[in-house]
């Protein structure tokens, strides 16, 4: 089993694993496990934040990065994910953990929305789309939706992750959900579905010829972000406390697409070191340049323009270098 | 036995009528060419038999099943498939995972075993080839080698039936020659008796490799025999030269 995934692992996916990747990993694994001890409460509390948002880039990255639908609308599926959890668990009185598992199934199935949409348009059409669907859930929350149950614009309260307020544990548990999240993507690139993908993105003609059914696997891949999204949310508003229409703002739609532009799309570490390479600085910056750090990850965007194959993402670029992978082959 | 029936296919593209009632038949183990002036619909009826593009009325038959309304996945997976003109390379992927994909495209969710697929994959690539270069990507390759690759893409995929659009273009002299070989080996050396339609320009080339030839003029079937045959058919010749022997 173990040469068959290996000979997969070859031919279907670029990341692969030699001995410098691996102990830069196991390096920032270590680092990540040691830094609650080692840093103030506060600085930890923003890294267990920007795992869950990392998470987040994690979804859109399947659907767009490697399938190469555009989605512009990823709140949308934070969005059900989140709301779902807290009103599932502050109205409804469910454990926090079962709200979550319910968080992520609605985000899963409200990914057949954008899914369905992928099949009828493409390109810019296709982003346009998903653009419209977090401004759409949002109108239902603040004005379909009693009050009493989804707050209005106001939101309303979610119980905390682990049942009492844990800043360290709560970090832990963010780190391994994204973990967890990682090894999902991985296991997802490296098999068929994912092969499927790369070829959709490519050229979705060429799939077609080849046989690939690609209606079933766009809509597959939405279903994935969806899950991953929806997962990310519910996790989000048991940390931060509290869920409101903010959750299917712009910006948590546009900031996924850059964290993964920084980082590199269609790769599993792109997102998660884009996250992190722009999320932590932007939120510690609040501190000292208040709302001019929301301007941090455009400035850092400027990094895909001016280094040298900067378009492939920083993150990728780092990766490849510790391989000593050269760049012809890249597209 | 009849592979493949195509009866009375049109084509509109607004007011453009790129197919007239195209209606022929293909044989099992035929290689055929279907040749024709630029414009008179050659991709176009390759497009509609791999679906890629839908006919607006017609019945395509492929071993007696009307597979007109067909997804392209479902054709391929009925043992049709073809390149494209252009070679349309997967740049991001080594060579071996784009044909590993055709070929896993025959297998559903479960019980698609890689090695298998791996296997199926090397031997198209061997056909045509490219196995040495499995394991290379496509900005490795020439222009010729990406046309081999198109054609070991579709061999992955176990066809009954193959549509080659234009193989020869871009070619030099000897590589035509190579590819033509290659073409006719396929053919005939398969225990499966695949039959192969090929696109073409280059008369001298496809004369020497079809059973049969196919022309097209303006969307319509104006010939359709021995290529001894066709090249002396009066429409033919003023289809391609104004009067001048083809």
């Amino acid at each position: 089993m173990m040469s068959t995934l290996n000979s997969r692992r070859k031919y279907l996916s670029k990341d692969l694993f030699n001995q410098p990747t691996t102990i830069a990993l196991l390096s920032c694994m270590i680092i990540a496990l040691i830094m609650p001890y080692l840093l103030p409460l506060h600085i930890t509390r923003t890294f267990t934040i920007t795992f869950i948002y990392a998470i987040l880039a994690l979804s859109w990255n399947i659907a767009s990065g490697y399938a190469g639908q555009l989605n512009l609308g990823v709140a949308f599926m934070f969005g059900i994910g989140g709301y779902t959890s807290a009103i599932t668990s502050a109205t409804f009185g469910f454990p926090v953990w079962f709200s979550i598992v319910i968080g992520s199934l609605l985000g899963m199935i409200s990914g057949i929305i954008p899914g369905l949409i992928s099949l009828r348009l493409q390109r810019s059409y296709l982003g346009l789309a998903t653009l419209a669907l977090p401004m759409i859930l949002s109108a239902i929350i603040v004005n379909a939706l009693p009050r009493e149950i989804a707050g209005g614009m106001e939101g309303i309260l979610a119980p905390p992750l682990l049942g009492v307020r844990d800043i360290v544990l709560e970090y832990y548990v963010a780190l391994v959900s994204l973990l967890l999240s990682s090894i999902f993507v991985w296991r997802i690139a490296s098999s068929k579905m994912g092969l499927f993908f790369q070829i959709i993105r490519e050229d979705e003609d060429v799939a077609k010829a080849s046989g690939i059914n690609t209606h079933l696997y766009k809509v597959l891949a939405f279903l994935l972000t969806g899950l991953l999204a929806g997962f990310s949310g519910s996790l989000y508003v048991h940390v931060v406390r509290t869920v409101s229409p903010v959750v299917t703002s712009f910006l948590i739609s546009f900031l996924p697409i850059i964290w993964c532009a920084i980082g590199g799309a269609g790769t599993v570490y792109g997102p998660i070191i884009g996250t992190i390479l722009l999320d932590v600085p932007t939120s510690l910056a609040r501190g000292y340049i208040g709302a001019f750090a929301e301007y941090v990850p455009y400035a850092l965007l400027l990094l895909v323009v001016f280094i040298p194959r900067g378009e492939f993402g920083v993150g990728r670029l780092l990766v490849l270098r510790l391989k000593g992978i050269k760049l012809e082959h890249m597209r | 036995m009849k592979l493949l029936e195509v009866e009375g296919l049109t084509k509109r593209f607004g007011g453009v009528v790129a197919l007239k009632g195209v209606s022929f038949s293909i044989r099992e183990g035929e290689i055929v060419g279907l040749i024709g002036p630029n414009g008179a619909g050659k991709t176009t009826l390759a497009r509609v038999i791999l679906k890629l593009l839908s006919p607006d009325s017609g019945r395509i038959l492929f071993e007696d099943e009307d597979i007109t309304h067909l997804k392209p996945w479902e054709v391929v997976k009925r043992g049709i498939c073809g390149t494209f003109q252009i070679p349309k390379p997967i740049k991001a992927l080594p060579i071996i995972s784009s044909v590993m994909a055709a070929a896993l495209s025959k297998y559903g969710f479960k019980g698609s075993k890689i090695e298998e697929v791996e296997r199926k994959a090397l031997k198209a690539l061997e056909l045509v080839g490219l196995s040495y270069f499995a394991r290379a990507y496509p900005f490795m390759l020439t222009y010729a080698d990406l046309k081999r690759l198109e054609i070991a893409r579709a061999l992955a995929t176990e066809p009954k039936l193959l549509i080659l659009d234009e193989p020869f273009a871009g070619l030099t002299l000897t590589e035509i020659q190579e590819l033509s070989e290659a073409i006719k080996a396929l053919c005939r050396g398969s225990s499966r008796r695949m039959s192969i339609i090929v696109i073409e320009h280059k008369l001298s080339e496809l004369m020497r490799i079809v059973d049969r030839v196919i022309v097209l003029n303006f969307g319509e079937v104006i010939a359709d025999g021995k290529p001894e045959e066709v090249v002396k058919d009066k429409r033919v010749i003023e289809a391609y030269l104004g009067g001048e022997e083809v």
